[in-house]
């Protein structure tokens, strides 16, 4: 996102019949400017921005938004935007190895924590930058005028951040895609993650246990004119026979219904991202500290069945390496090999029909994944078994890691104990 | 009245209600005090004046 020029980052724009800011957002006016940002007025320019001067005021939020917005404040401090509690996990768990989480994340070394405070902490975020401005993470600026916005804007403020990984994907920026059912039925993230984001979740290790997240089988969608309604899970054969259990069996719904997403290989913990993203290197499978961005989509194996329903799942290689803190001072991470670089994905990309599903001219999608291109039939039968035939490449499969982290993937990559394909691999 | 005069009379009319119809702009007529936080801010002409100076520091979340 090209950031604004400096003026209009903080212009208020006064339109027809509005005199003062009190006419764009009256209750905020209320507050005055100097109560919240310091400095001084009426004064010359140097007098009003002199060293008492605040940017953000909501970077102090018990200072400055509590007097109006104290429950707010008081849960949303240890919320998951404000604390990035799934980074805080990670970290901890290759630092300091995987029964590790957010908790412990205090008993990393100091480089890893001060560098985490100075760098992450720095867009994972204050009030404003969701309902004033644009996040740091583009520099800033106003997006209506300061007015304060109840309802984050999507394309200034979710997305400002959830760029790669959730605008690209949504509304089709790789070469390729098609852009999200969702996207194309004019939802807004809003709209599904009704989820509360000032909620205390300093209980939730990663933001995929944050409680109330959107989820395919939610009564309120989905539903079809059948009377009595037909269950998602069984409207289909196909559905029937791949449906996402907590045991472990079946499909995440992704498997079938997302399409290729970016993937990572490093971070930006060099301060990259503070003069915008962009590669440092080109080579994928290097696996060092470069920075390297490449659309992929692969299937892995699901190895955290707790968390996540269904056996397989979607993983997307996520951006860390072993050394990718060296920046702040800490070389390698000890226990790297603890959590795996190919990480559970919810590609925001979703189709009915994707390469995976193509039925399209008497095509079986099952030709996209089965290994040796068997097909199955409803009563368990199987034909079209060409031993011969390779893996389908959507696969993770051992050979295609990093080299450097193929322990850490251990868990996730496919192999034929894994696909238990009897009675050859059994 | 001759032909002219009615031709300038019907376009300053034009003129006149296109003046009142559109957005004056971005710097009000009247607003708040020049010196003041949002006499500046208000001001386009102003800010991009000063704002130069100010570069990359302005990037807070507000």
């Amino acid at each position: 996102m090209a950031p604004l020029e400096p003026w209009e980052k903080v212009f208020i724009e006064l339109r027809r019949d509005q005199n003062s800011f009190a006419d764009i957002d009256p209750v905020h006016a209320l507050v005055g400017c100097v109560n919240c940002h310091g400095g001084n007025e009426p004064a010359s320019f140097e007098e009003a921005h002199d060293t008492t001067l605040v940017h953000d005021p909501s970077a102090d939020p018990e200072q400055n938004c509590s007097p109006c917005h104290a429950q707010i404040v008081a849960t949303n401090k240890n919320s998951m935007h404000t604390m990035a509690w799934g980074e805080r996990t990670t970290i901890a768990q290759r630092e300091l190895g995987a029964g590790n989480d957010h908790t412990n994340f205090d008993e990393c070394p100091a480089e890893l924590t001060d560098g985490f405070e100075g760098e992450c902490t720095s867009c994972h975020t204050t009030c404003g930058q969701c309902h004033v401005s644009r996040p740091n993470s583009v520099h800033g600026g106003f997006i209506d005028s300061h007015e304060f916005n109840r309802i984050p804007d999507q394309n200034n403020n979710c997305t400002a951040c959830h760029g790669s990984r959730i605008k690209i994907d949504y509304e089709a920026g790789l070469d390729g895609n098609y852009p999200d059912v969702h996207y194309n039925i004019g939802k807004k993230c809003l709209d599904c993650h009704t989820e509360d984001f000032h909620a205390d979740a300093s209980g939730a290790a990663t933001r995929y246990h944050l409680e109330g997240l959107p989820t395919c089988d939610d009564p309120a969608c989905h539903i079809d004119d059948d009377d009595p309604p037909v269950a998602l899970e069984a409207r289909n054969q196909y559905h029937q026979q791949h449906w996402p259990e907590d045991d472990g069996a079946g499909l995440s719904c992704y498997v079938c219904h997302s399409q290729p997403y970016y993937n990572c290989n490093s971070c930006h913990t060099g301060g990259e991202w503070k003069e915008g993203y962009g590669p440092t290197g080109d080579d994928i499978n290097e696996g060092g500290r470069d920075y390297v961005e490449y659309p992929d989509f692969k299937i892995g194996y699901n190895y955290d069945q707790a968390l996540h329903k269904g056996k397989w799942i979607v993983v997307r290689h996520i951006p860390v390496s072993v050394d990718s803190y060296e920046p702040w001072g800490h070389s390698t991470l000890l226990s790297f090999d603890d959590r795996p670089t190919w990480e559970y994905s919810s590609p925001h990309n979703i189709r009915l029909y994707t390469a995976q599903t193509d039925t399209s001219d008497g095509a079986y999608c099952s030709d996209n994944c089965h290994m040796h291109g068997v097909r199955y039939a409803a009563d368990g039968t199987n034909s079209n078994f060409n031993p011969s035939a390779p893996v389908p490449d959507i696969y993770l499969i051992p050979d295609e890691v990093i080299a450097a982290e193929t322990a850490a993937n251990q868990p996730v990559t496919v192999t034929t104990e894994r696909v238990s394909c009897s009675p050859c691999h059994d | 009245m001759n032909n002219s005069l009615i031709r300038l009379t019907i376009v300053a009319g034009i003129q006149a209600a296109l003046f009142l119809g559109c957005d004056p702009g971005t710097d009000p007529v009247t607003g708040p005090e020049p010196n003041t936080c949002e006499g500046c801010h208000t001001s386009e002409t102003t800010l991009k004046k000063y704002a130069p100076a100010e570069g990359e520091t302005g990037v807070g979340g507000g």
